[in-house]
């Protein structure tokens, strides 16, 4: 093909969030396919897809030029502007829906080398102060002086700028005055864009003239005529460009969509910016006709015509950029060393304009010689810290060390591992909890520098699974924080390098299902309800299968609205649908990740601030990677701020008495030093064999649950492998059962072949980890463990494997092994290579692991409440409630005296030696209850009455009827537990409620007689005349007969209000039901015969889709019926009628049959679920019989299931259903939907944690 | 449990058929608009069938019972009723012949008692205390209507007989479709008890909630509750009325003179409207009509108020008074739209715009200022010469211009 020397310099991909509609890379293979040589990528507001972008180009040999659209206030003291203004200050309406897209005046900025890239970064940090972004001209002159980078860039003046507004509104002289300001600062790097769309030029009116000065007329050839005419007449240079927004001209219908969506308004041409599909990325000889018809219009002859198209080439070829030099891909920025060794020279400031110096290859060197010797001196210390400075390792220890600080040099990563150790040292010295996590703790210079608290020494971590020179990518150290003090920490390590090296990453969502079918609803005006069930119906699948979940699903297909798709009823709607997939609609900050870079980050990253308030990069994680950003992964675990609040209330509570339990030492903060416990405590192995660690990290699912009890662990290293063991790969590929035979003694450990004897020896000849699959690389090959880990990596893919086989098998048959020995070995490492898991993840995993469970085996109440509070694990807290009770810890209920924010340690009985303990439950389950309100409830403790209460603690009134109908008030008013009689004279909850009634009534009248909410009490305001007429205060509660809740009703408060059951379980009143149907309990289902037809019943606990080997979508249903959990499992023939209510309803019964999956193991294959209200609901108004007619029914295949299912198969031969580890439809969180429960009573998940 | 509970109940069992005394009267009609349109489609007899708007987002006004068993009621969203059902029969309004039907209907209530009070147009109390004597018992003459409704309008309704009001009603609800309930009068207790608490005349949701909060969920409960304690829960006015409901107490009188206080119209989208200039035209249409209407009616109102319909159903009212009363659609146009214009809506969609004219007085004695500079024949002769001109041409002879443009421009 031959090449089109055309340049588009004005386009925007979807990164223009709302506004473009095809990803950089589809817009990059277009321009590609077309011959194109270059291409801009000018995104509004954003320098989001540039990374994309670039590495778009390389791939397809597109040289790259980047820019940016930005808004600009008007420059021009003219009418327009006043009229702009005008339009700005219009009252706010009176109901919601503001007008969201103020139609600012845009021009383009086209970056020029380096100098210019820095520019558009600084320039876009400038403009999102605002929000939404907009700039002047000022702010624009200002950067640039500021920065000295002017002369770096070149504006675009295209057809939303306000000089072709005006042209385009036929007023020359406003064009003219909005133009000489941009010529002053730029001066003759101002071009002005041609562009035409080929719209109709409608004749003006005058209400046109003003629309047009603010908003623009259709792309019309004569407008853009009329723009080259001007351009020549005044001498400002001129380009031809087609401010392009799609890749195609069938893609212009997302365009209309997205125009809709970011105004949120409907669908209606009044919205629309576009008049017609000339917009998308048109070939260059369709744009050099563009270019004759603009010049014919304009009256200029040809050579014109050769002329705008030179000029445009003749722009873009200084335009564009080299992806390394000037934007600075690849490129490793990690903090400077002086700021690293001394913090006050952030504050000093290093300047922080483009610095010859620190490009400075002689400098740079130097640096690094430099930083290796603190990273050496810093590991020396660890040395004698851990104890490594004499002793048996000593020599292994030194070496070790060695080593690792030779393969940091040669990497230069010195600056990198300093910098981590000193984010750590900032955490820790916050007195949060922290631990490494990942592959890093295989290092053992992290270990001595206080990252990791495993020794990789200890447990065989390997360096090389790290980090190696055989790799040059940056490593991946990530730091696993109390989830609850993660900002904390993001301001600590702000305020230690300053803003100017520190930014957090973003994080893009883009369009999935729901979302789309959220926006497309209403753009297309379907009534808001509607769009709501529509949406809810699906589970979390991307856009782009809307229409083959709607035929797929069961419960879809079933449904009104998988009808009406099968009718074709809804094919316009899942056309737009399905145009959104993928696209960004939203940048928010990255969970985890933080940035740090030298002083040169702002000139090379735009920042804007996160609904947070923090510094934010626009490019994701993948992007900062390739822009050589140092990208510290500082992930906020529950766990870590459970654990946290469990040491506290052990000090709170015990005090310094519990040193030594376990082997307890304290911190100087007087709280248990977790990281200090030594790591073989009997009664925590104790706890881990009883498999009763609901609660515990990473061994809490039923699954592990199981596994603990066939394992039974006792070391620390035990838990290592039991957590390796515990991951879809060894559960497929079946290692666990060889590894338990020879763990039980039931079968000889087999080892292949000797040499591989001590190092398979620790998992009993079952390759686990992947630090064994390198060892044996490396002893059958003789190969260093760098190139084992090397290929290693490469038998992930099939290619790589078969590669990997044709270097192995000489390379281990030359060290002298048979050719069926060789065989033999491959076969393990091709079946394990990708399916084992690093040893050294898992050893970082099992330290909180082993800590939560050494909280629980001495401190059960302070670590379940601390488990309450911050909600780490899979389970639903009513089953935590149980799980306190099962170890003897009481419940407390609410009491407004007594509750704290979080769940609180409650020391019960008198006698120091024999108490026992409560868990009081926390103000912060009340739902609806604000921050403040509960602040204001636990600063006024104690209160004397309800009434005091009302008058001090300040609450709503919806809320303190919460508080009465769950109890908080039955100790303050003697409120007995009640079997629901009412007691002659006594006070009841109902009493209570009558009296906020009063009390409110009277506070309002209060209010309205001008008395101010302080002088509620009454007091002073029996003094005044007004208040008089009030009464007085009702401060007695009276008794008024009303009878006392049940214990049923009591129990329905407590759902609807926390979301908990706490007085009795809340299957209790299902019970007689149950018994009427012989509906078999848990504890009885050990003893039930395989095959057996069963009913069982039970409140959902977690319902979950993971990928099975079939590649079916099975729906695993765990139910709680109060004497221990059910397992049900429905399969394909079993969803169509089912899977709705499943997602759906939280209390159910389901009819199966029994099977037996081992000698403890049964589960129930469901052949149908129902609602149990619903059936409890017929059995009293109808009778058993009508109960058993309508459990017995069988259901009809489903004709309407389609023939063929889609399956998925991973590279690995694994096959799964597309609909698998997806967060499945329905709702799961607070809502009011009829027939839900009130709070989050399940758990529903894609797989079990840490999959 | 919900209203649409209680309809679907069974007849209570044993309740007596002594009328004496039961001279309240509650007709309503099955489904109405429904079967109203079933008289000429008889092929659509046993199916659900809807009538509403097709456009795929009106609403249902009305369901026949095969349709309701779907879950579909009226005021639904179309979308919705047509997700519920796929086989949903949808039937779009012919409000003129309904508007006759119930006209019909009226007129034979009128001639069996003047004493009738019309809800809608599909619903009215009779008190038949005067006609009983000529007629028969409160129950033939019950029996007699549903007989002659059925014949001269091929319409089903039912029929509550009681003693108040408010327990006809309830009768009526409970013999649809196509009964007759009589509630004797010493059973009216023994009737409502049972009821659940929503069951009474004021008792919406969120005071229904209330009143289960203090574990009161049927009438008998609060029948049995102290009255202070009811008016300390729902303060004194509601909780005064419903404990005298819960015994049977309803004083009100069937009043067919409610003499008209009010004139408005209103409108409902085909789509929701965010566009200015047709929310614009809409409330000039709006205001012809009812300024059509005033002068019909020969009163002037000072009272201009204007209703918003959102999206999401809420609604929002916003009214002024006039220096002095009116009936020129000029001024109610220039008060409505300030008063759409002070809303300073921006980009909200609107379901439904309403005009109402209220504080009506008769046109003659309205006092009427006069202006120094008031043009000779003004506005107001100009807006009668155009009702002259209706009177003689039919509907649309004369009408604003900006009214014309739309329909011209779409019939291009």
């Amino acid at each position: 093909m031959t090449t089109d020397p055309f340049v588009h310099l004005h386009v925007a991909s979807g990164h223009s969030m709302r506004h473009g509609a095809s990803s950089p890379s589809v817009l990059v293979a277009r321009a590609a396919e077309l011959g194109q040589t270059a291409l801009a990528l000018t995104d509004r507001d954003t320098l989001g897809g540039a990374v994309q972008f670039l590495l778009a180009c390389r791939e397809a040999g597109i040289r790259p030029l980047l820019g940016v659209d930005l808004a600009v206030m008007a420059v021009a003291n003219s009418k327009a502007s006043t009229k702009l203004d005008t339009v700005a200050r219009r009252r706010s309406p009176v109901r919601g829906g503001s007008d969201v897209d103020p139609r600012h005046p845009r021009v383009v900025l086209l970056a020029r080398g380096a100098r210019g890239w820095a520019a558009l970064c600084r320039i876009v940090s400038v403009a999102h102060q605002a929000d939404p972004p907009v700039l002047t001209l000022d702010h624009i002159a200002a950067v640039l002086d500021r920065h000295a980078l002017d002369g770096s860039l070149t504006v675009l003046l295209g057809a939303e700028s306000e000089v072709a507004r005006a042209i385009r509104a036929r007023r020359p002289d406003s064009a003219a005055a909005a133009l000489r300001p941009w010529c002053e600062v730029f001066g003759s790097e101002v071009r002005l864009e041609v562009v035409s769309h080929r719209a109709r030029d409608s004749s003006l009116t005058v209400s046109d003239l003003e629309g047009a000065v603010s908003r623009g007329l259709p792309l019309s050839t004569a407008a853009a005529a009329r723009v080259l005419g001007f351009a020549r007449e005044h001498q400002v240079g001129a380009v031809l460009t087609n401010a392009v927004r799609h890749v195609d001209p069938q893609s212009a219908r997302v365009v209309d969509l997205l125009d809709a969506v970011r105004r949120l308004v409907p669908l209606d041409s009044r919205h629309l910016d576009r008049a017609n599909a000339e917009g998308h990325l048109k070939s260059g000889p369709a744009m050099a006709r563009i270019a004759e018809e603009v010049c014919v219009s304009a009256g200029l002859n040809s050579p014109e015509v050769a002329r705008l198209l030179s000029d445009t080439r003749e722009l873009a070829q200084r335009c564009i950029l080299d992806p390394v030099t000037d934007v600075g891909l690849g490129d490793l920025h990690v903090p400077e060393l002086d700021v690293l060794l001394d913090p006050s020279s952030v504050q000093r400031g290093v300047p922080a304009r483009h610095s010859e110096r620190r490009r400075d290859p002689a400098h740079v060197a130097a640096e690094a010689v430099r930083a290796d010797a603190v990273l050496r001196a810093r590991c020396e210390q660890g040395l004698a810290r851990r104890g490594y400075d004499h002793g048996p390792l000593r020599r292994e220890a030194r070496q070790r060390l060695d080593d690792e600080l030779d393969v940091f040099a040669t990497l230069g990563f010195a600056g990198y591992v300093l910098t981590v150790a000193e984010v750590v040292d900032l955490i820790v010295a916050r007195g949060i909890r922290v631990a490494a996590r990942g592959s890093g703790a295989g290092s053992f210079v992290a270990h001595l520098l206080g990252i990791s608290g495993v020794d990789p020494l200890e447990h065989g971590l390997l360096m090389e699974r790290f980090c190696s020179t055989l790799r040059r990518s940056l490593p991946d150290i990530d730091i696993d924080v109390e989830s609850a003090r993660r900002p904390e920490i993001y301001e600590a390590i702000l305020e230690r390098f300053g803003t100017d090296r520190v930014a957090c990453v973003a994080m893009y969502d883009t369009y999935r299902v729901r979302h789309a079918v959220r926006d497309v609803g209403a753009a297309l005006g379907m009534p808001p309800s509607e769009v709501d069930a529509f949406a809810k119906a699906f589970p979390h699948v991307r856009a782009r299968q809307a229409r083959a979940a709607l035929a797929d699903l069961p419960e879809l297909r079933r449904s009104g609205f998988g009808r009406l798709a099968a009718q074709g009823r809804l094919d316009g709607f899942l056309d737009l649908v399905e145009a959104l997939d993928g696209l960004p609609r939203h940048i928010a900050l990255h969970p985890c990740g933080v940035l740090l870079s030298d002083a040169s980050l702002l000139d090379r990253t735009p920042v804007q601030a996160s609904a947070a308030g923090f510094p934010m990069s626009p490019f994701d994680k993948d992007d900062v990677e390739e822009l050589g950003f140092l990208k510290l992964d500082v992930l906020g675990l529950r766990m870590q701020s459970a654990m946290a609040h469990a040491i506290d209330e052990v000090a709170r509570v015990d005090g310094a008495a519990v040193v030594g339990t376990g082997g307890a030492t304290l911190l100087p903060d007087g709280r248990i030093d977790l990281d200090a416990l030594p790591r073989d405590d009997d009664a925590t192995f104790e706890l881990i064999r009883s498999t009763r660690t609901l609660g515990c990290f990473q061994i809490e699912s039923p699954g592990q649950r199981e596994l603990l009890g066939k394992f039974a662990p006792e070391t620390f290293g035990d838990l290592i492998i039991d957590i390796s063991l515990f991951r879809p790969g060894p559960v497929k590929s079946d290692m666990v059962t060889p590894f338990l035979h020879a763990r039980q003694g039931w079968s000889m450990p087999t080892y292949l072949h000797d040499d591989l004897k001590p190092v398979l020896a620790e998992t009993r000849g079952v390759v686990v980890f992947h630090e064994q699959v390198m060892h044996i690389v490396s002893i059958t090959t003789g190969c260093t463990l760098a190139e084992a880990d090397d290929v290693r990596r490469r038998m992930g893919s099939p290619e790589g494997q078969s590669a990997a086989r044709d270097w192995y098998y000489p390379a281990a048959l030359a060290r002298g092994y048979t050719l069926p020995t060789v065989e033999a070995f491959w076969d393990v490492l091709a079946a394990f290579a990708s399916f084992g898991f690093c040893k050294a993840h898992a050893a970082a995993f099992a330290l909180p692991t082993y800590q939560s469970a050494w909280l629980k085996a001495h401190h059960p109440a302070a670590f379940l409440a601390g488990v309450l509070t911050h909600d780490p694990g899979m389970y639903p807290k009513r089953l935590i409630l149980d799980d306190a009770r099962h170890c003897g810890v009481e419940i407390l209920g609410l009491d407004v005296n007594r509750s704290d924010a979080e769940y609180h340690v409650e020391r019960i009985g008198e006698a120091s030696d024999d108490a026992t303990y409560g868990i009081r439950l926390a103000l912060n389950e009340v739902r609806g209850i604000s921050d403040d309100e509960v602040e204001r409830i636990v600063a006024g403790q104690p209160y004397a009455s309800l009434a005091d209460f009302w008058h001090r603690a300040g609450v709503s009134r919806p809320v303190a009827e919460r508080l009465v109908v769950i109890g908080a008030f039955d100790s303050l008013h003697a409120i007995i537990d009640s079997t629901g009689m009412s007691h002659r004279g006594r006070v009841t909850r109902r009493d209570l409620l009558l009296t906020i009634a009063d009390l409110d009534r009277w506070s309002r009248a209060a209010r309205s007689a001008g008395s101010s909410r302080s002088a509620r009490k009454g007091v002073e305001v029996v003094e005044s005349q007004l208040a008089l007429d009030l009464g007085d205060c009702p401060e007695e509660v009276t008794v008024s007969g009303l009878p006392e809740l049940t214990a049923h009703e009591r129990v329905q408060a407590e759902l609807q209000v926390l979301g908990l059951d706490v007085s009795s379980h809340v299957l209790d009143p299902y019970l007689p039901l149950m018994r009427a149907l012989q509906v078999a309990r848990a504890r009885d289902l050990v003893r039930t015969r395989s095959r057996q037809q069963v009913l069982v019943a039970g409140v959902k606990v977690a319902t979950q889709t993971p990928p099975v080997r079939s590649g079916r979508r099975v729906i695993f249903l765990t139910l709680d019926d109060a004497t221990g959990p059910v397992d049900a499992t429905f399969f394909d023939d079993a969803q169509g009628p089912y899977a709705e209510t499943v997602f759906h309803s939280w209390l159910l019964i389901v009819r199966g049959e029994i099977r037996r999956t081992g000698p403890r193991g049964v589960s129930v294959r469901a052949t149908g679920c129902w609602e149990l209200p619903m059936v409890d609901a017929i059995w009293r108004s109808e009778g058993l019989a009508e109960v058993q007619a309508l459990l017995s029914v069988r259901d009809d295949p489903d004709q309407s299931a389609p023939a063929s299912r889609r399956v998925l198969v991973h590279p690995s031969g694994f096959r799964q259903s597309p609909y698998a580890d997806l967060a499945p439809a329905g709702t799961s969180v607070r809502s009011g939907a009829p027939g839900a429960p009130p709070g989050k009573v399940w758990h529903s998940s894609p797989g079990s944690s840490g999959w | 449990m919900s209203r649409s509970q209680i309809r679907r109940g069974a007849r209570p069992e044993g309740l007596g058929t002594d009328d004496d005394g039961c001279t309240v009267l509650h007709v309503d009609m099955d489904a109405f608009f429904a079967s109203v349109e079933l008289r000429h489609r008889p092929e659509l007899r046993g199916l659900p069938m809807v009538v509403g708007g097709e456009s795929g987002r009106g609403v249902v006004l009305a369901a026949t019972y095969e349709a309701r068993r779907f879950g579909i009621h009226s005021a639904m969203p179309m979308s919705r009723a047509r997700r519920l059902c796929a086989d949903l029969v949808i039937v779009a309004p012919d409000h003129h012949s309904y508007t006759e039907v119930s006209a019909s209907v009226m007129a034979l209530f009128a001639s069996i008692t003047p004493l009738v009070e019309p809800l809608s147009l599909d619903e009215a109390f009779l008190d038949v205390s005067g006609a009983v004597r000529r007629m028969g018992s409160p129950a033939t003459i019950g029996e007699l209507l549903r007989a002659r409704v059925h014949d001269e309008q091929g319409i089903t309704c039912s029929v509550g007989v009681a003693s108040s009001k408010f327990v006809a009603k309830l009768a009526s609800t409970r013999a649809k479709p196509d009964g007759l309930l009589v509630v004797p009068s010493d059973e009216v207790i023994a009737f409502l008890h049972p009821l659940p608490v929503d069951a009474l005349w004021g008792v919406g949701e969120r005071t229904e909630e209330q009143l289960h909060r203090l574990g009161l969920l049927t009438v008998g409960d609060i029948a049995h509750v102290p009255e202070s304690t009811l008016q300390r829960a729902l303060g004194r006015s509601l909780g005064a009325h419903l404990y005298a409901l819960s015994w049977g107490r309803d004083p009100r009188a069937v009043s067919p003179h409610e003499s008209e206080k009010s004139i408005g119209n209103e409108e409902t989208f085909a789509s929701d409207v965010d566009d200015p200039a047709v929310i614009r035209r809409e409330l000039l249409r709006l205001t012809e009509q009812v300024a059509r209407r005033l002068r019909a009616a020969g009163v002037v109102g000072r009272t201009v108020s204007l209703k918003v319909r959102f999206a999401d159903f809420t609604t929002i009212t916003r009214s002024r008074t006039l220096p002095e009363p009116t009936d020129v659609a000029r001024d109610l146009y220039s008060t409505t739209v300030q008063l759409y214009e002070a809303l300073g809506l921006q980009r909200a969609r609107l379901r439904l715009v309403g005009v109402r004219v209220e504080g009506l007085l008769d046109a003659d004695g309205a006092p009427e200022q006069l202006l120094l500079d008031a043009p000779e024949h003004g506005w107001r002769d100009a807006e009668r010469a155009a009702d002259a001109a209706t009177r003689r041409f039919g509907r649309g002879a004369v009408i604003p211009a900006r009214l014309v443009t739309p329909h011209e421009q779409a019939d291009e």
